[in-house]
């Protein structure tokens, strides 16, 4: 075995040292960092588990923590549902079924960035369209600033999270609808079982391993979630989209505190470990026909 | 893999390596004399010019290279709101840029955590006349009694008004205090199709960040800091009396609207008046030419108890991690110069220098931010002031949104400012 293993390792090299470089290093360097009062340059002081505890007595830490989770609780069922339904839509013999699934799947190619600069604009309090076309048709009397009124901000954040990630769950989801053996439906037909107890009994169950996975897979993208917030209200106003990434980031970049910035993005680490183990064991269970 | 035996695959690799790595080091060898006689001093230079002004900037730094043939420029043109992050990442890594063009608001914080190399022996030495720099932009060079930049160029913000919808509305002269103001911005407030929605405001409100919020402020005698930059006083009676006006325009009357890129609205005829730099008028342009040449007109701004507007720009500043001091010196002595000023002012940048003002005059657009310019002052120097500018944003904006009071916001902004300037 000694002597296969050699060539490969070989061959591996460069992509391996780009990972211990560029991913692995820096990852556990955070993990020192942030033990220290950290600031780029300049005099750098040992401090222990203070930055770990100075965040529970940090009012926007809190905020932003509450945030992370309700972004997570929301988004998640949301995309997994309507991900599902239109799967389960478009896994019909419809006309131009291949034209929707397209439709459906371009927000997920497109990039963080430009999606997000789209709805920026579509959320205009003064020039936005959907402002335009509510007003148009009198569903709101006064222009509603989607981004800028703490009440609304966090849902129309929200609301373009699910609207990019539809696509992603609608395809998974088709796939999955795949496997499941045509048989079983017909089995279930000549017993007289209705469409719904044929979904319940048959589809769902047979999904299930699918729903675990893009559960665990959207959970840690929610818990992660960053570009998007970023870019639309960069946290505000008055925190009312902040989430550990972006209040992170900002510590990290703007106030140059980097050891901070580094034990939430551990403690963000941490809470997205646990949540997933917990999910795959709660989820995963194995299916027999 | 079948076909070939793995020790054919293992040779292969090997030989491949090295025939890479010798073929590269044969060429370095064999071509770099050929190329470069003598190996040219490399400065690194970032700036955020936009795509005109980077245009001419590399112009002009070809002709510096031509004269410096031992030195060769690099310039990065990087947006303005990646530099920031960008010098704080290549710092960390230890590639920090020699040179760079930095916003004038970030020198003290760059300079309070040692990333600046201090200019006070260099402009001793080659006896460089600071009394030809005017005396604000070159304030903002200076943190804690010593020079860790030059400045490069500046700008101020002064009225921006339609000179049509006010011919409309009878007025004949620009506001010239806040009592005209509010005066002048009711006249100028309409609904022009009489579906009970406002579609003209007087004046458009641009932002909550200081650069909005402290002309005001400064205006009706309030501050951020008192004289020892101790305390924050934002939240005394001038201060509290300066957003509550705004507030007021905005609640109250009902004559100006909070808004974002509001050069669009008023080129569109949305907003009579604006509070803009010199880049206004280009973007107004960008949405309506005919607007930006015949019906906008530019006046220094109104006048509350006192006079005065903000200043920005930005200054050269020199890395502490160059390895080339002398090199990026000689190319910021250069980015100064009379020369590279003047040039840079044919794509609308403010020169700095005290000698080029008579030609500054002749322009009328320019003319009035000359003007503003006596009257406009620095935000206060702080190495913390990136974190200052961020609350004061979250606060002032929940104020221009009618979230809380202007006390309430002015007190939360006292109080978190407090504990940084006291940690």
């Amino acid at each position: 075995m000694a002597r296969s293993v050699s060539p490969i390792i070989l061959f591996l090299l460069p992509a391996l040292i780009f990972y211990f470089v560029f991913e692995l290093f820096p990852i556990f360097y955070s993990l020192y960092i942030s033990f220290f009062e950290w600031h780029i340059i300049g005099d750098v002081r040992f401090v222990g588990l203070e930055n770990y505890l100075k965040m529970f007595s940090d009012p926007v830490f809190i905020i932003a923590l509450k945030n992370t989770f309700i972004y997570t609780i929301v988004t998640v069922p949301t995309q997994i549902f309507l991900g599902l339904a239109i799967a389960l839509l478009l896994n019909q013999r419809i006309k131009g079924k291949v034209i929707f699934r397209a439709l459906y799947y371009i927000p997920v190619i497109t990039s963080w960035t430009v999606v997000s600069l789209i709805w920026k604009w579509i959320y205009d309090p003064v020039y936005g369209f959907l402002n335009y076309v509510l007003l148009s048709l009198g569903v709101i009397e006064e222009p509603i600033r989607w981004l800028q009124d703490p009440s609304v901000a966090l849902y129309a954040v929200m609301l373009v999270t699910i609207w990019k990630g539809i696509g992603w769950n609608m395809v998974i989801f088709l796939a999955g609808l795949q496997t499941i053996p045509q048989s079983l439906y017909d089995a279930a037909l000549i017993d007289g079982a209705s469409r719904w107890r044929r979904f319940r009994y048959i589809t769902l169950p047979l999904l299930r391993p699918v729903i675990a996975t893009v559960t665990v897979l959207l959970t840690i993208g929610a818990l992660n979630a960053f570009v998007q917030i970023y870019i639309l209200t960069a946290g505000g106003p008055l925190h009312s989209t902040e989430v550990i990434n972006t209040y992170l980031y900002k510590s990290a970049f703007s106030y140059l505190n980097f050891g901070y910035a580094s034990s939430m993005a551990w403690f963000l680490l941490t809470i997205t470990l646990t949540i997933s183990i917990i999910q795959r064991g709660v989820l995963s269970k194995k299916i027999e026909y | 893999m079948g076909a070939l035996p793995r020790k054919y695959m293992y040779i292969i690799a090997t030989l491949l390596i090295i025939i890479l790595i010798l073929g590269g080091a044969l060429a370095y060898y064999v071509l770099s004399p050929m190329y470069t006689p003598k190996k040219p001093i490399v400065i690194r230079f970032w700036h955020a010019y936009n795509p005109v002004e980077t245009e001419k900037v590399a112009k002009l730094i070809e002709e510096f290279m031509k004269e410096n043939p031992d030195i060769k420029v690099e310039m990065e043109a990087i947006p303005y709101s990646a530099l920031h992050d960008k010098l704080i990442t290549a710092m960390a890594a230890g590639t920090a840029p020699d040179v760079v063009r930095m916003d004038i608001i970030w020198v003290p914080e760059f300079a309070s955590i040692g990333a600046l190399l201090e200019l006070d022996e260099f402009i001793k030495r080659d006896n460089i006349d600071l009394n030809n720099f005017f005396p604000g932009p070159l304030e903002t060079c200076k943190w804690n009694g010593h020079y860790y930049g030059l400045p490069r160029d500046t700008n101020t913000r002064v009225l921006f008004y339609r000179k049509d919808l006010f011919a409309e509305a009878g007025i004949d002269h620009p506001p010239r205090t806040w009592q005209e103001l509010l005066e002048f911005a009711k006249k100028l407030t309409k609904d022009k199709d009489g579906d009970g929605k406002i579609d003209q405001y007087g004046l458009a409100i641009g932002g909550a960040w200081p650069w909005h919020f402290f002309p005001f402020l400064w205006q009706n005698g309030g501050d951020l800091l008192d004289k020892d930059m101790k305390k924050c006083i934002i939240n005394n009676t001038e201060g509290v009396e300066a957003l509550q006006f705004l507030v007021d325009l905005i609640h109250e009357y009902k004559v100006a609207e909070y808004g974002t890129d509001v050069w669009r609205g008023f080129a569109l005829g949305r907003y009579a008046m604006m509070i803009m730099g010199p880049w206004g008028k280009p973007l107004i342009a960008s949405v309506d030419k005919e607007v930006a040449e015949k019906k906008t007109g530019v006046a220094p701004l109104f006048k509350g108890k006192y006079a005065a507007s903000i200043v920005g720009g930005e200054d050269i500043v020199i890395f502490r991690q160059t390895k080339h001091p002398e090199a990026a010196w000689k190319f910021v002595k250069f980015l100064t110069s009379e020369r590279f000023q003047l040039e840079m002012f044919k794509v609308g940048q403010i020169p700095v220098l005290r000698s080029l003002a008579p030609k500054l005059s002749t322009d009328p657009y320019y003319k009035v931010f000359m003007e503003q310019l006596e009257t406009a002052r620095a935000r206060t120097p702080h190495p913390k002031f990136a974190q200052i500018k961020e609350i004061i944003h979250r606060e002032v904006e929940a104020a221009l949104l009618g979230l809380k009071t202007p006390k309430e916001a002015l007190d939360a902004i006292a109080a978190e400012v407090n504990k940084i300037l006291g940690g």
